[in-house]
């Protein structure tokens, strides 16, 4: 039977099934006729008791920083003056010392929750769990306890609490099932740090027996159990192999990548946010080929300040110390629309008001964002990326207003690099067909290839209807791209692709034949990435792009491609 | 009394961690303190966890620290401090 779920960390495990029982039942509309002083003396002795025990767990796992800063996060919960303050104030009317402590827990965790912030959100969830903790210290109910753990397991469970978490020896968890919590629940942060495979959200649970053989594929978010003895034998070969080929993609991790005949590829990642930076950062990435900024403008009710962009900015950044990192001004529209712009809907919005144009037509806005990105720029390698570029008027007039924003920082004595390069998004087929001439308006170009495949094909990407008409390796769609390329090398600026097409197996080798020197993809498929361009031999692989130009479909060329991979290559598809 | 105004610059404000640290550091001072985040109006005490995240100080935010008490000044400084050196 099958279990779906959420993966919050990846990996492959077949594992006997622990089952962590749920937390006791306690009364908290309980009262007593204990008089105030004694009930107060109860429950400040659980808490010296319980501060005991967190100063042990946290000296067990003072060589795991993630583990000690939770525990010392909900000990100040647990001794927190306002915490205190509430608890009496429930004891005054009357509660027993466990409901009290219940009950003031939850009503601080009411207010956060209130607050609508999803982070804000999940520290609740901590609040509950020292409530619970204490309230089973005063009664002295057990509190589902994992520290004793003594064999490899699966943890399956309703829920699990950061803190039972944070005092396991989690040398023996090899892999956490979970009905509730969400990928940014502190257990699941504490999981994904601690690299435990873990699924969250999953219905169907309580189907798991105590010590039966589970197969958790947290890759895919799923697992299996009740399992025949012919499925455990193959579920086991899978986990292995995959884990196999997991250890030698981390052998790339610190690897600077070459194709087989020695040509330096830069291989960068795609970011949103800062949690990204740092997946970008622990895989060992060249530098940031995209941060999109877009996701700084959605799902908020204000545009987002100055301020607050360029912390954002410079901490991504400062992150990547020197390393070239490209902002790209936010690329609203299309797909992504933003609440506070009001922007309404649009019969053709892929063909809209959006990205560069909103920009250019709303210059305070842009300069907003501008301001913010030149003031990071005096704190690394930062460069400046324009989208949805189709006519060369419209770099100049970005240039325009970038020039005035520096010129308010300059009356404001803000320091800044004045030579920020510059570089556009090619995407539309006419800045593609145009790359001489826009190349010698800009210090490097990034093709888009997923809007890129959709202009050239006239192939919404959203609708499901013409999906099979998309195709990045149509010969029209490889045309632009190989003039781009071209034109970029011809001009000796940079050009990278920074589309799904970069992290496609068979889209890499005729990308590296067409001249590519530098890939940009998402954090999870940046070692696949390298581990891919490393085997190609670039001669080969020009040889076979000369081809591909000369054919008239995307059949073809991707017969083409796949009867020119060599056994290693093909291993990895 | 003394008072200072600061800008929240670290990107995702102050939350859990941060949050932990500014309390332990501010219940090493005797004085009365207080954070009112300007960009909403909400007092915090920076003594109490619960009381400093449901003030919820996002990125950007302009706050400002005042302390009253014997050790006001050096309260308002190493705080201060604090919150500029914020990175994360």
């Amino acid at each position: 039977m099958v279990i779906h779920g959420i993966s919050a960390f990846a990996g492959m495990v077949v594992g006997k099934a622990s089952l962590v029982p749920s937390m006791p039942l306690l009364d908290q509309d309980q009262r007593t006729n204990l008089d105030l002083e004694v009930a107060k003396q109860k429950v400040h002795e659980a808490i010296s008791k319980l501060n005991i025990q967190i100063e042990e767990w946290k000296k067990r796992a003072s060589d795991q920083k993630l583990k000690t800063d939770m525990l010392d996060m909900q000990q100040t919960i647990l001794n927190d003056s306002a915490y205190w303050q509430q608890i009496v104030a429930y004891l005054k009317e009357k509660f027993s010392p466990e409901a009290a402590a219940l009950r003031a827990a939850q009503k601080h965790a009411k207010i956060l929750e209130e607050l609508g912030d999803p982070l804000l959100s999940e520290r609740a969830q901590d609040m509950n769990d020292i409530g619970m903790r204490l309230a089973c210290q005063i009664t002295g109910l057990p509190y589902p306890d994992i520290s004793m753990l003594n064999s490899d397991a699966i943890l399956v469970s309703d829920f699990l609490s950061p803190s039972s978490l944070s005092a396991a020896d989690t040398t023996h968890i090899k892999g956490i099932i979970l009905h509730k919590g969400s990928v940014t629940s502190h257990t699941a942060i504490l999981a994904s740090g601690l690299g435990i495979p873990t699924i969250v959200g999953c219905e169907g649970v309580e189907n798991i027996k105590s010590n039966e053989t589970v197969f958790l594929n947290a890759t895919g978010g799923f697992a299996i159990c009740d399992l025949s003895e012919d499925d455990k034998k193959s579920y086991v070969d899978k986990a292995e192999v995959y884990n196999k080929k997991q250890k030698t993609l981390m052998k790339f991790t610190n690897e600077k990548v070459y194709t087989s005949d020695g040509i330096r590829i830069s291989t960068v990642c795609n970011i949103m946010d800062a949690r990204m930076a740092d997946q970008a950062l622990q895989y060992g990435s060249d530098g940031i080929g995209l941060f999109r900024t877009e996701f700084l403008y959605m799902g908020k009710e204000h545009l987002p300040s100055e301020e607050e962009q360029f912390a954002c900015y410079k901490s991504v950044v400062q992150k990547f110390n020197g390393l070239p990192v490209i902002i790209r001004t936010m690329d609203i529209g299309g797909d992504k629309n933003v609440k506070c712009l009001k922007l309404g809907s649009e019969q053709n919005a892929f063909l809209g008001y959006r990205a560069i144009r909103i920009c250019l037509d709303q210059p305070d806005l842009f300069r907003t964002q501008l301001r913010a990105i030149l003031r990071a720029s005096a704190y690394g390698n930062l460069k400046i990326m324009f989208p949805m570029i189709s006519d060369t008027a419209e770099v100049i007039k970005a240039k325009g207003i970038l020039k005035q924003a520096e010129q308010e920082l300059d009356k404001k004595g803000v320091k800044y690099n004045r030579n920020i390069p510059i570089g556009i998004m090619i995407e539309t087929p006419a800045a593609a067909i145009l790359a001489d001439h826009f190349s010698n308006l800009v210090d490097f170009f990034s093709i888009g290839s997923n809007d890129l495949t959709q202009y050239t094909l006239a192939v919404d990407r959203t609708n499901q209807k013409v999906a099979p008409l998309y195709h990045s390796l149509s010969p029209g769609v490889l045309r632009l791209i190989a003039n781009t390329i071209r034109c970029a090398n011809y001009a000796g600026i940079e050009c990278s692709v920074c589309g799904e097409m970069a992290g496609d197996p068979i889209a890499i080798p005729i990308l590296l034949g067409l001249g590519l020197k530098k890939f940009s993809v998402n954090p999870s498929r940046l070692l696949l990435l390298k581990r891919l361009i490393s085997l190609v031999d670039l001669e080969t692989a020009k040889k076979l792009a000369e081809e591909g130009l000369k054919l008239s479909t995307a059949k073809e060329v991707e017969k083409l491609i796949r009867d020119h991979l060599q056994p290693e290559y093909r291993l990895w598809i | 009394m003394t008072s200072k105004k600061l800008t929240i610059n670290n990107p995702t404000g102050i939350h859990a961690r941060p949050a932990t640290e500014l309390v332990k550091l501010a219940n090493r001072f005797s004085c009365n303190l207080q954070l009112i985040n300007h960009s909403n109006g909400k007092v915090a005490d920076p003594k109490s966890i619960f009381s400093l995240l449901s003030t919820a100080i996002k990125a950007g935010s302009s706050v400002e620290l005042k302390a009253e008490g014997l050790d006001e000044a050096k309260a308002v400084e190493q705080i201060a401090e604090f919150i500029d050196s914020l990175e994360e």
